[in-house]
């Protein structure tokens, strides 16, 4: 591997601006690195090495006629999760029943990415429709963790964050339902960003569970995820959720002093949590004492509903979403052509793996006459009641401190048997979705070899503070510089 | 949590989809994930109003100006059988 595919892509873009490398030196080691050890990894659904190289040379062409606008992203390769629509690209979100969808429009976010001379290298492997926690359930097999290839990277953006650690790419784009985009940043190592929802435009991006979903950054630095979200943030008006940027520029707080800023640690996201998960946020605590932040114990009762709650609400909604896939006008239609409700459910059934099956059978249940008040109703009202106790704490508190994920990166196949022990795996990540928050995972500490990642959890739209706090860690540490050797 | 085998093929045939021998491992999976949502009884949720959407945004509106989006052959493009311009689709009403 060249070296310079060590670099972030800060140090990449600045390199690029000063002339000393050009995009297509950088795309041709890009694929190369990923061409010779992807196989041991499999984080590529696609790889596209024509288009990444011809868009590349044409960059440099324009770059050395000055006829660009230097961007963040100008000429560097990033790679977007399969659930992100990309125009005349296959877009599968990891499912048999999208294996040969072609998009006919671009995501938002892709759009965003090529404005600013952004490099699409390829389309990452995830859990079906974003499905899950460890990447098992994609159709195009699982993905591998970087750190131990016998461990799983997490998902659903498995793709996306192994590729970053593998130095496959500096930066990545994925998408946080429940943890989607922290629990596997934090299982392999690297740092990734959900912010606040709204933020970002969801239009493009395959739906699972419309309230919950939001599309984020994987780079090998907080400040660079500010970078990314710069790029990508703002209103759309094909998603009436997303709203107009609140600020210039999210990394704006990064250069602000935290001494005396209080962070606060909610004791109820350390009691399921490993030792050695522990371990590392106590270090980090006193970490960012060192800085001057002033530590608070706080309590968030709610928290231990919050599963339960979305695993009501999150079915529910993919339940509707899905509703879509009858093999009618894309996507996987069976062979049995003698009526349209034979092949409806015979298109959907063969189409869809059991994760995605389960969670519409849960979905289904939840909203189905006689029990939509007692399940899908109490579930929203909870959800009020979580964002409630959210609010109060960041009252007597700018950020939260707690782990990402209960434990490293488990054994492959360690937990594919029970859905409820996978399901426990967003424990520390699921509240922020319920609530819409903001929220980062990085590097915290290394146990047994294998990454461990902490998580910052800002008030809505506090995710310029998010940023700042963990651009002072990493400041001050090294965690986010360590690479597996695969 | 009891689910009925008529309960589950009703929640089956709404979801439109169907088990042949994974049918008695989801039916469990569904019993034990459904029986954990009974904690949530606990919380007193009296005249709490539910979340819609956590965005605080209101009334989200734009012009209603007409807009060219996809082409006629770009809807098409991705449509398992074609005929005549038109996407084909099986039977919806048997012979009789």
């Amino acid at each position: 591997m060249n070296k310079i595919l060590n670099l972030s892509t800060s140090e990449l873009s600045t390199l690029i601006k000063e002339s000393k490398l050009t995009s297509e030196e950088l795309v041709y080691e890009t694929l190369i690195h990923i061409k010779a050890n992807d196989t041991k990894i499999n984080s590529f659904i696609t790889l596209l090495e024509d288009s990444s190289l011809s868009q590349a040379k044409e960059f440099d062409k324009k770059n050395s006629d000055n006829e660009l606008k230097q961007n963040f992203l100008s000429g560097i390769p990033i790679l977007l999760k399969d659930n992100i629509s990309t125009k005349n690209i296959r877009t599968t979100a990891g499912s048999k029943i999208l294996e040969n969808y072609i998009p006919p429009y671009d995501a938002f976010v892709t759009k965003k990415i090529k404005e600013n001379g952004g490099i699409i290298i390829g389309k990452a492997n995830l859990d079906e429709f974003a499905m899950g926690s460890s990447n098992e359930t994609s159709f195009f097999g699982n993905v591998k963790n970087p750190w131990d290839l016998t461990r799983v990277p997490g998902g659903s953006s498995g793709g996306p964050a192994a590729a970053v650690a593998a130095n496959f790419t500096s930066c990545s784009l994925g998408s946080d339902t429940g943890g989607s985009i922290r629990q596997p940043a934090s299982l392999c190592g690297v740092t990734g960003m959900k912010p606040t929802y709204g933020t970002v435009s969801r239009y493009g991006l395959i739906a699972f569970a419309s309230s919950l979903d939001q599309i984020g950054p994987f780079a090998k630095s907080a400040k660079d995820c500010g970078e990314i979200l710069d790029i990508i943030s703002g209103k759309d008006p094909n998603d009436s959720t997303s709203f107009e940027k609140k600020f210039n520029s999210f990394n704006g707080l990064i250069n602000q002093d935290i001494k005396g800023k209080k962070i606060g640690i909610p004791k109820e996201y350390i009691k399921n949590v490993e030792p050695e998960i522990v371990d590392v946020l106590m270090k980090s605590i006193a970490e960012f004492e060192n800085m001057g932040a002033e530590i608070v114990d706080v309590s968030l009762p709610l928290t231990e509903y919050a599963m339960d709650v979305y695993y009501i609400i999150a079915p529910s909604e993919a339940s509707s979403n899905l509703s879509r896939f009858d093999g009618v006008k894309y996507g996987h239609r069976s062979e049995t052509n003698y009526n349209s409700k034979a092949s409806l459910i015979d298109s959907r059934s063969q189409g869809f793996g059991d994760e995605v099956k389960r969670r519409i059978m849960i979905g289904t249940y939840t909203l189905s006459a006689g029990y939509y008040d007692a399940y899908y109703k109490k579930a929203q009202q909870i959800r009020t009641l979580i964002i409630e106790e959210f609010r109060n704490i960041f009252k007597k508190v700018d950020v939260l401190l707690t782990p990402t994920s209960p434990s490293v990166a488990f054994k492959i196949n360690e937990k594919t048997d029970d859905p409820i022990k996978m399901y426990q795996s967003d424990l520390c990540t699921i509240p922020v979705n319920i609530a819409g928050l903001p929220a980062i995972s990085f590097p915290g500490g290394i146990t047994n070899n294998m990454p461990v990642g902490i998580q910052i959890i800002g008030p809505q739209n506090g995710d310029q503070k998010v940023l700042q706090f963990a651009n002072k860690f990493q400041e001050n540490t090294k965690w986010h510089k360590k690479s597996p050797n695969f | 949590m009891k689910i009925s085998k008529k309960e589950f093929e009703n929640i089956a045939s709404l979801a439109a989809l169907s088990f042949d021998e994974s049918s008695s491992s989801i039916l469990k999976d569904l019993e034990r994930i459904i029986s954990r949502f009974e904690s949530l009884k606990k919380i007193n949720t009296d005249n709490v109003v539910p979340t819609a959407h956590v965005t605080n945004l209101e009334n989200s509106l734009r012009e209603d100006v007409a807009n060219k989006v996809l082409s006629h052959e770009e809807i098409l493009s991705n449509a398992p059988q074609i005929n005549s311009g038109q996407i084909k689709i099986p039977r919806v009403f048997d012979n009789e």
